[in-house]
C-alpha cells in the first residue's frame, strides 16, 4: 500500500484487487501497482466464473524457462496429445510467438528482465479431449526472470509477487539444466534445492505432513544426456541427489521428466564489440521431446 | 562569467560500491550483486537488487548509452548508480549487458557534494574495470566535489525543455517525461538547473525505462512508448511527452528557470551551473525571484557581478 500511496493513487474511485497480490487497484489500471500482473487476468478470470489454476514455471537463470514456457504453449494452441487450449487475450500469445520466432531464426529467444512489470504473462483455457465431459482449466503462467526467482529465495520479499505467485499456485514445474548436472556441476542440485526448500517454508505444513502442491521436476536440455530420457527418476537421484532428498523427505506429489527443445545446436565464435571473446550458441532446429508430459502430469494432480 | 572553470576538488567523501550485473560464476549467474565493498549493509543489496536496471533497461541500445538514477534508500543512505552496455551478456540472448555501478553516500556528505549526482557519476565512469569472475573485490570509492562553471551546455535539449524537467523534479511528484535523446544528460542538467536545496530527497532517473519496481518518482525517458504508457495508466502517474515537457505549468521557481533557459539557450551553462549550486539553505518564492532579477539586472549591466555573488554567499553564509 505503501508503494501505492507514494504514487498518488486516489482512495475514492471503485477498485479491483489484483488476481495475484489483491492489492486493490482502479478500474483502468492495465497492470497492478504492486506486482505488475496484468488486470486483464482479474476480468479474464471472473468472466470464466471457474476457480483459476496457477501453475509457476520456476528454475534459475538461463535453464529455459522462456522457451520451454513458450514451446509448451504453443503445442497446446495446436492441440498437440489431444489438448485442445484457447488463448485469453493478446498478451497470452506474445510469449509463445516471441520464442517461436526467435528460434525460428535461429536465435534464442531475448533474456527476460528481472522488473516483473516486463515479464511476459500467458492465459489459457485448456482442456485434455474435446468431449463435452472434459474439464476446462483456467490457467494463469508468468514466464518469470530466474534472477528474480534467484534474489527472493536470498533474501524472502525482495520480490513480493514471486511470494504471492507461489502461494498461489496450484502447481509449479521447476526446470533444472540436467545437461550441467550430468557434467558434474552442483549449481543447478543447489538451486533446486533452496527453490524447494523456499516452496517448503511458504506452504508451512506440519512438520509430519508433507507439501500437496504437485510439482513436476523438468530436467531441461536432456539431449546432452540422454539417459535422462531412459529414467529420469535414477537420474534425478544419481546427478540431482540433494533435490531428490529433500522431495522424498518434504513433498507429497512431485514427478521427474526429461526435456529437450533444441535438435542440434551449433556455436559461432567471434569477438564482441570490446574485443573479447565470444562463443554464441545456434540452434539449428528444435525437435520437442517431454515438453507437453510434465504440464500432463502436473494438471492431471490439480 | 561563462569563462570560468572549476572544477573542485576540496570537498569529497568515501563511498560505497556495488556492481550490479550479469556475470557467471561457480555461485550462479544472471543479475546480481556480482561485488561489493565492505560497508554496503544487507538491507541495501536487497533493495539495490530489486531496483537496479536489468537487461534491456536502458531506453537506448546504442553501445555508448548511460542511465543514471538518484534516489534514497531505506537505510537513509542516499543511492546514486550509473548504468552502462558492457559488452554482450555471456548467453549471448538479445541486447547488451547492463553494468551498473552503485555508489552510496550519507545524507551530509551528498549535500556537501552539491546533492548533484554529476560528481558521482563522473568517479564511477573512472572506475577501472572489475576482474572477470564474479566475487571480484571492490573498495570504497572518493567522490570529490566536480562543478564545471565553464561548461557550455548542448545543443540537444533547448532551454524550455531543461526548465520544464527542472521544474518537474521540483515538484516531486510520480511523473514520467520524455526528453527527446540522451535523457541521461538532460536529467543532470535539468538538475543542474534546480537549486541545490531542492535537490535534496530527490527521487529520479534518466535514461532507464519505466519500472514500477525501481519506485522512482521521476523518470526521464528518451521517448514516451507504450509500454510505459501501459504500466502508468490507472496509478496517477502523469506521462509527459517532449512537446508537453516544454509546456508544464509555471511553479513558483520560474523566474530563476526561466533565466536558466536563456542562459543555456545562449550556451552559458556554467553560470546556471554556479548560480543554482549557491541557492543553498532554504529557498522559497521570493528568494528565487530575488537572484533571478539580480542576474536579469547583471546581464543587462544594471547591477555589478560583485553585487549577485554578495548576494549568494549571504545565503551561504547564513
Amino acid at each position: 500500500m505503501a508503494m501505492m500511496s507514494a504514487f498518488g493513487m486516489g482512495s475514492h474511485e471503485p477498485q479491483v484487487p489484483c488476481l495475484i497480490c489483491e492489492m486493490p487497484n482502479g478500474l483502468d489500471a492495465v497492470v497492478c501497482a504492486e506486482c505488475s500482473a496484468p488486470m486483464s487476468l482479474v476480468v479474464d478470470t471472473a468472466a470464466q466464473g471457474r476457480q483459476h489454476q496457477i501453475i509457476s514455471v520456476l528454475g534459475e537463470s538461463n535453464v529455459g524457462k522462456t522457451v520451454y514456457l513458450g514451446f509448451l504453449l504453443d503445442m497446446l494452441s495446436q492441440r498437440a496429445k489431444g489438448f485442445e487450449a484457447i488463448p485469453k487475450g493478446a498478451y497470452s500469445v506474445d510469449l509463445q510467438q516471441n520464442v517461436v520466432a526467435s528460434m525460428t531464426g535461429r536465435a534464442f529467444p531475448p533474456k527476460t528482465a528481472m522488473e516483473p512489470d516486463r515479464w511476459n504473462w500467458a492465459y489459457y483455457q485448456a482442456r485434455k479431449g474435446d468431449g463435452r465431459k472434459a474439464k476446462w482449466y483456467d490457467l494463469v503462467m508468468p514466464d518469470m526472470a530466474g534472477e528474480s526467482l534467484a534474489a527472493e529465495i536470498a533474501s524472502p520479499a525482495t520480490f513480493r509477487i514471486i511470494r504471492s505467485l507461489l502461494q498461489k499456485s496450484s502447481g509449479a514445474l521447476l526446470l533444472v539444466d540436467a545437461a550441467l548436472a550430468a557434467n558434474g556441476a552442483s549449481r543447478p542440485d543447489f538451486f533446486a534445492l533452496k527453490m524447494m526448500s523456499y516452496i517448503d517454508a511458504l506452504i508451512q505444513t506440519k512438520r509430519e505432513q508433507k507439501v500437496r502442491t504437485p510439482i513436476a521436476v523438468v530436467l531441461c536440455k536432456s539431449d546432452h544426456c540422454p539417459e535422462c530420457f531412459d529414467d529420469s527418476r535414477q537420474f534425478v537421484k544419481a546427478n540431482l541427489n540433494r533435490l531428490w532428498n529433500l522431495c522424498e523427505s518434504r513433498f507429497e506429489t512431485v514427478e521427474y521428466f526429461a526435456c529437450s527443445a533444441v535438435g542440434s545446436l551449433a556455436y559461432a565464435t567471434g569477438k564482441d564489440e570490446d574485443g573479447s571473446d565470444y562463443v554464441r550458441p545456434v540452434p539449428l532446429h528444435t525437435s520437442l521431446q517431454g515438453v507437453l508430459e510434465p504440464f500432463e502430469w502436473l494438471i492431471s494432480k490439480i | 562569467m561563462a569563462d570560468q572553470q572549476d572544477l573542485t576538488t576540496s570537498v569529497s567523501a568515501l563511498c560505497d560500491r556495488a556492481v550490479f550485473t550479469s556475470l557467471p560464476s561457480a555461485t550462479g549467474e544472471g543479475y546480481r550483486i556480482v561485488a561489493a565493498s565492505a560497508g554496503v549493509r544487507s538491507e541495501e543489496r536487497t533493495e539495490i537488487i530489486r531496483r537496479s536496471p536489468s537487461h534491456d533497461s536502458l531506453c537506448s541500445r546504442a553501445p555508448q548509452a548511460a542511465a543514471i538514477a538518484m534516489y534514497s534508500l531505506e537505510s537513509g543512505r542516499v543511492c546514486i548508480s550509473l548504468a552502462r552496455y558492457a559488452g554482450a551478456e555471456h548467453t549471448m540472448r538479445g541486447g547488451g549487458r547492463v553494468w551498473t555501478d552503485v555508489l552510496f553516500c550519507d545524507p551530509a556528505a551528498f549535500v556537501a557534494l552539491g546533492s548533484h549526482p554529476d560528481s558521482f557519476c563522473r568517479a564511477a565512469a573512472m572506475l577501472p574495470p572489475l576482474g572477470k569472475g564474479a566475487g571480484a573485490v571492490v573498495a570504497a570509492v572518493e567522490v570529490g566535489l566536480w562543478r564545471d562553471e565553464g561548461a557550455k551546455g548542448s545543443r540537444s535539449w533547448d532551454g524550455a525543455t531543461l526548465a520544464g524537467l527542472a521544474s518537474l523534479l521540483h515538484e516531486r511528484t510520480a511523473a514520467v517525461a520524455a526528453a527527446g535523446k540522451n535523457s541521461a544528460m538532460a536529467l543532470v542538467w535539468a538538475l543542474h538547473m534546480l537549486p541545490a536545496a531542492s535537490r535534496r530527497n530527490l527521487s529520479c532517473s534518466g535514461g532507464l525505462r519505466f519500472s514500477r519496481m525501481r519506485q522512482i518518482g521521476c523518470t526521464v525517458v528518451d521517448d514516451m512508448d507504450q509500454d510505459t504508457l501501459r504500466a502508468t495508466r490507472g496509478h496517477g502517474i502523469r506521462c509527459h511527452t517532449a512537446a508537453e515537457v516544454r509546456r508544464l505549468p509555471p511553479s513558483w521557481l520560474q523566474p530563476w528557470l526561466s533565466m536558466a533557459a536563456r542562459w543555456w539557450d545562449e550556451g552559458r551553462a556554467g553560470d546556471i551551473v554556479r548560480v543554482a549550486s549557491a541557492m543553498v539553505g532554504t529557498v522559497n518564492a521570493a528568494y528565487v525571484s530575488e537572484v533571478a532579477a539580480m542576474c536579469e539586472a547583471v546581464d543587462r549591466q544594471e547591477k555589478e557581478p560583485a553585487e549577485l555573488d554578495w548576494l549568494l554567499a549571504r545565503r551561504v553564509a547564513a
